[in-house]
């Protein structure tokens, strides 16, 4: 199976960016830094019990992932050596492959996130099958969320020229799926990524998985909405 | 309806239904006479009688609803057709409210389920046990609307526990026929008085009640002056039993008798000497291993160093995607295990362990209060050192198993105290007597340990002592006392537990008026054991009796 040469281009650049590893490294100690203090050397911290410590890392590890999978698509984040979508209109790509392996750039960045917080989350989550399967169910989770995140970014690259304006359509977009969809009355109120990720933890039985539709429609909505920048850029340079 | 028809329909309502299940009867009776105290060990007394031979466990649960919890304590019977089986079980009810059910289970099969109900009515302060021929007239003398009610008590019907006194106010002897108790019953009387209980015997001559040989031990203590005159003191351990020249139960009782004998059930049992106080001393938690702690620290910062040459490995082909995920997946099963060695080296049990020694009776009540940590919630299994009776203090899901080694098992979320008593042999004398040169103590200790880091304490003041082997003959001058410790000022736990001890026995009632020994014994028979866990040494609080003038 060969990957999508778009996606290949990008993660070669953001794997050989000194940027993206202290970036990385920095996610990872100060997820970290919350697993250590977490440990029972003084006791748990005061008032949490074991499950509430492994959702506050969780919802902790959420929101890391969140943020850097979008903040590397719209640009807020830059790489050095990754090919913008601007830049990509001018290759011999088709649109489709051209959305389709952004969008897996970002499905893939956010996966090898997970892949770097599961050692910080083992130090923590007890291990017993329940418990493990409940948080493999919460990582996967987090990568729908973050997915269509990426794709978002990835077509205000080109929907919105402007840097400033972009980064506050960005951190607005960021905050409002983070904050406003709490105040959303039940069901719908599950939208949140931190009720979702939460639910998936809990595994409590209910229509959670249902709520992970409107990110799967944001995703492939992101691809045909950048597929669609890229064909106008293409018929705006011809 | 009348009273009388009113209080039996409330009796029979605490009475479970004895309807036949899987070929078992039952009739259950919870607490003394119907009343019930609460938050204390009371009996529920069960007699099961089955059609077949059946070995099954027996199983009493108690709830409480606010914060939640279950209780269950279980014990193997073992049932022979047409034969009654009586058992007496230790249970605490937190909340009437709250369901009470007995089951005979056998493997996965419940063979008789009975849901025991307990009327808000019978929930009571503390109850006087009164064993009379003419039950009648007791709770006139403790007043009609007293929390605290006479429960007359059939002889086979006292508790064979001494624990199971613990919400008993008072006994009151009337008339007592040997032949129906079994001498685990006298013992627990006896145990009951040694640990600060009072007993009564109503003796008006000619007081044959007096000459019952499970009252002999007690009644042969020398009599100790009473202030009215009319009643006789025999004092036992920290308790006494009272020979009453009148007989309460009289329904011409003279108004004079009637208000000593008011006077004197009114009165309140002291405290014991280990009280709450003594849990808020012991740490919250265990701590983690200075090396685990460096092995976290070494490995997360391995792993972040790592993530360079990792992201390398991501970029170098096929192999090199294989190789990372390889590392990763090795970092995440070394800090699970990393995460499992933390967990269970700092889930274990903190206890601080208090035996308080009784006067003249060679015996100790040794009292455990203790913390199971399970820091981030889990199963957790107590064993008792010495076959007495474990609860928790707080709410949670526990089972205690009555069997030759008595266990306690159960989850807890983080942390859960822990309360256990014990009567254990304890062969130590000490006796003090005061000169114009000082204090001169004599211990004869027979436990074949040494009691170290001693104080001997006389008015809330101390003198340290030397290590104490088999005997020891101490002179303490007056210019040697010093004043007690304060606990806030004390450094470590053990100290602190030490400062705590000689402050309650200046509180104490009873023991503050004498000298006393506090040491550590190192007695590793424990009252609480956690599998692994050393047990923790004895503070040993022994009053000195006054010696003989020679």
């Amino acid at each position: 199976m060969r990957l999508n040469p778009v996606t290949r281009g990008d993660l070669r650049a953001r794997t050989a960016s000194p940027k993206i590893v202290w970036v990385v490294r920095l996610y990872v100690a100060v997820l970290g830094l919350l697993a250590v203090f977490t440990l029972p050397a003084e006791g748990p911290l005061p008032g949490l019990a074991d499950r509430e410590l492994t959702q506050l890392l969780l919802l902790f590890t959420l929101g890391w992932i969140a943020y850097l999978t979008s903040a590397l698509a719209v640009g807020e984040i830059g790489v050095e050596g990754e090919k913008a979508l601007l830049d990509l209109a001018v290759t011999s790509f088709s649109p489709e492959t051209i959305a389709a392996g952004k969008v897996l750039t970002s499905a893939i960045f956010a996966a090898v996130l997970v892949l770097a917080a599961a050692p910080l989350v083992a130090l923590v989550v007890p291990l017993d099958p329940a418990r493990v399967g409940a948080v493999v169910r919460a990582l996967s989770v987090m990568i729908v969320v973050a997915v269509p995140l990426g794709a978002v970014g990835t077509w205000l690259t080109v929907a919105v020229p402007s840097d400033l304006v972009r980064t506050l359509v960005h951190w607005s977009l960021f905050l409002g799926l983070f904050a406003a969809t709490r105040w959303l009355a039940a069901p719908l109120a599950l939208v949140n990524p931190l009720r979702l990720v939460a639910a998936a933890y809990q595994g409590a039985p209910g229509i959670w998985p249902v709520a992970m539709a409107p990110y799967l429609l944001v995703t492939a909505g992101g691809v045909v909405l950048i597929a669609r920048s890229v064909r106008r850029v293409r018929e705006a340079a011809l | 309806m009348p009273p009388a028809l009113f209080l039996i329909a409330l009796l029979a309502l605490s009475r479970a239904a004895a309807a036949p299940a899987g070929g078992v009867r039952a009739d259950i009776r919870v607490g003394f006479d119907g009343y019930v105290v609460p938050d204390v060990w009371i009996p529920l007394a069960v007699r099961l009688e089955s059609d077949r031979a059946v070995t099954a466990t027996l199983e009493v649960m108690t709830t409480r609803t606010r914060p939640p919890g279950t209780e269950r304590v279980r014990l193997s019977v073992h049932l022979v057709p047409g034969t009654p089986y009586p058992v007496t079980i230790p249970i605490v009810v937190h909340d009437v409210h709250a369901p009470l059910t007995v089951r005979l289970v056998t493997g996965d099969r419940v063979l008789g389920q009975w849901r025991v109900v307990v009327p808000p009515t019978r929930l009571v302060d503390a109850v006087v046990v009164a064993v009379s021929r003419r039950p009648v007239g007791l709770q006139q003398l403790l007043g009609e609307e007293s929390r605290v009610r006479a429960a007359y008590l059939a002889e086979e019907d006292l508790p064979a526990r001494w624990e199971l006194y613990e919400g008993v106010a008072a006994v009151v002897l009337r008339d007592l026929d040997e032949r129906r108790l079994v001498p685990a019953q006298g013992r627990a009387l006896a145990d009951y008085v040694a640990t600060g209980g009072r007993l009564y015997l109503a003796a008006p001559p000619p007081a044959d009640i007096l000459s019952h040989h499970v009252l002999r031990p007690l009644l042969a203590a020398a009599p100790a002056p009473v202030p009215s005159g009319a009643e006789r003191l025999h004092p036992w351990g920290r308790g006494g039993l009272v020979v009453m020249p009148t007989d309460p139960f009289r329904s011409d009782l003279s108004s004079d008798a009637a208000a000593v004998w008011a006077r004197t059930l009114a009165e309140v049992r002291g405290p014991g000497l280990v009280d709450r106080t003594l849990l808020e001393l012991l740490p919250r938690a265990l701590r983690l291993s200075v090396w685990v702690q460096a092995l976290i620290v070494l490995t997360l910062g391995l792993y972040l160093l790592s993530l360079r040459w990792l992201a390398r490995l991501l970029q170098s082909g096929h192999l090199g995607v294989v190789v990372a995920l390889v590392i990763f997946t090795s970092f995440t099963l070394l800090t699970a295990g990393l995460n499992t060695v933390a967990r269970r080296g700092t889930a274990g049990l903190i206890q601080a362990t208090v035996a308080q020694g009784l006067i003249n009776q060679e015996i100790a009540l040794v009292e455990s209060a203790g913390r199971v940590i399970v820091p981030r919630g889990g199963a957790f299994r107590l064993e008792s050192g010495a076959g007495g009776l474990i609860r928790a203090t707080a709410a949670a899901d526990t089972v205690l198993t009555l069997s030759a080694v008595v266990r306690f098992e159960g989850r807890a979320d983080g942390s859960l105290p822990v309360r256990a008593a014990a009567l254990l042999p304890l062969p130590i004398r000490g006796t003090y007597r005061e000169t114009p040169e000082g204090v001169e103590v004599n211990i004869r200790n027979r436990t074949g340990r040494l009691l170290r880091g001693g104080f001997v304490v006389l008015g809330g003041r101390v003198q340290a002592l030397p290590p104490v082997g088999a005997e020891a003959h101490l002179r303490l001058t007056p210019l040697d006392w010093r004043e007690a410790p304060a606990p806030d000022a004390a450094r470590g736990p053990a100290d602190r537990l030490l400062a705590w001890a000689i402050g309650r026995l200046r509180g104490d009632a009873i023991l503050s008026a004498t000298v006393s020994l506090v040491a550590w014994l190192d007695d590793d028979r424990g009252v609480l054991r956690w599998a692994g866990l050393p047990a923790a040494p004895l503070l040993l609080v022994f009053p000195l009796s006054p010696a003989e003038a020679p």
